[in-house]
């Protein structure tokens, strides 16, 4: 009953800072509600026994992805960040659209079934205990899905490279 | 188990994606339009782990990590370019970014 009551503490407050991302006028202000909006949705991992993910949702995007943002603001001349007109002239197409694709998940949420837990577990609530978490994802990522980690490694590595060689400006030959 | 029904995430991360959806759709802004599309990928990540506790299997939360590595590397990309075409095109609005070529 408890946990109820903090899903829909964190849901509440995740949808009403998500909605203040894509409603505020400054860039500077949808960037703190997003960091808010992230912490919601790493309370909810907690809820949802996943300690290491929670951890990793708070260093990745909080203190990685979203400083990065941080930057880009800064890095910009902030009254060519404040848009003269918030929303583009397709609002009118948009919202519905996008309205009607949650009415899509909703309905297919509401009417599916979501099959069983997978036989090869035997013991969830061991699996899912605090101190085992970590160390059998850890197992599962260094054995069975090895080579997918190595190739998003790579992927992260030349995605930080690309960014470096955008970024920085050509030496000028003297 | 929880006592919280599946579905309460599932129409959460729902309601996430339609909003990141509405962000990407409907703004100027062209970081705003990134941080929307963070929002849509948060909202995927919300459904691996739910899938993950209720069927009991960690394949869902090695993929959540999967896509927090690719959200790394998509917004410093994304930023890169962006920060670039500011320099150049003195604007951030995308609806005013519309040929290849300057």
């Amino acid at each position: 009953m408890v946990e109820t009551l903090f899903f829909f503490l964190f849901a509440a407050l995740a949808v009403v800072s998500a909605v203040m991302v894509i409603s505020f006028r400054n860039p500077v202000h949808s960037v703190i509600s997003l960091i808010i909006c992230f912490f919601q949705i790493a309370c909810l991992f907690l809820l949802l026994r996943a300690p290491f993910i929670a951890g990793a949702q708070i260093f990745v995007y909080v203190g990685a992805i979203m400083i990065f943002f941080v930057f880009a603001v800064f890095l910009l001349d902030i009254r060519t960040s404040m848009a003269k007109e918030k929303f583009s002239k397709w609002i009118v197409l948009g919202v519905p659209i996008a309205l009607f694709f949650l009415i899509e998940i909703i309905a297919l949420i509401a009417g599916g079934t979501f099959g069983q837990p997978s036989e090869e577990v035997t013991d969830i609530s061991k699996l899912f205990s605090i101190g085992q978490n970590t160390e059998a994802l850890g197992r599962v990522l260094f054995t069975k899905y090895l080579l997918p980690f190595e190739i998003i490694s790579v992927v992260l590595l030349i995605g930080f490279v690309g960014a470096v060689v955008l970024t920085v400006k050509p030496r000028k030959e003297d | 188990m929880s006592s919280i029904p599946m579905e309460y995430y599932l129409v959460l991360s729902g309601i996430l994606f339609s909003i990141g959806v509405i962000g990407v759709m409907t703004r100027r802004n062209i970081i705003v339009i990134l941080m929307s599309l963070e929002l849509i990928l948060n909202s995927v990540n919300i459904n691996f782990v739910t899938f993950s506790y209720y069927l009991g299997d960690l394949t869902g939360r090695v993929f959540s990590i999967f896509t927090m590595a690719v959200a790394a590397a998509e917004v410093a990309i994304g930023l890169a370019i962006a920060v670039n075409l500011v320099r150049v095109r003195k604007t951030m609005e995308i609806d005013e970014i519309d040929t290849l070529k300057w």
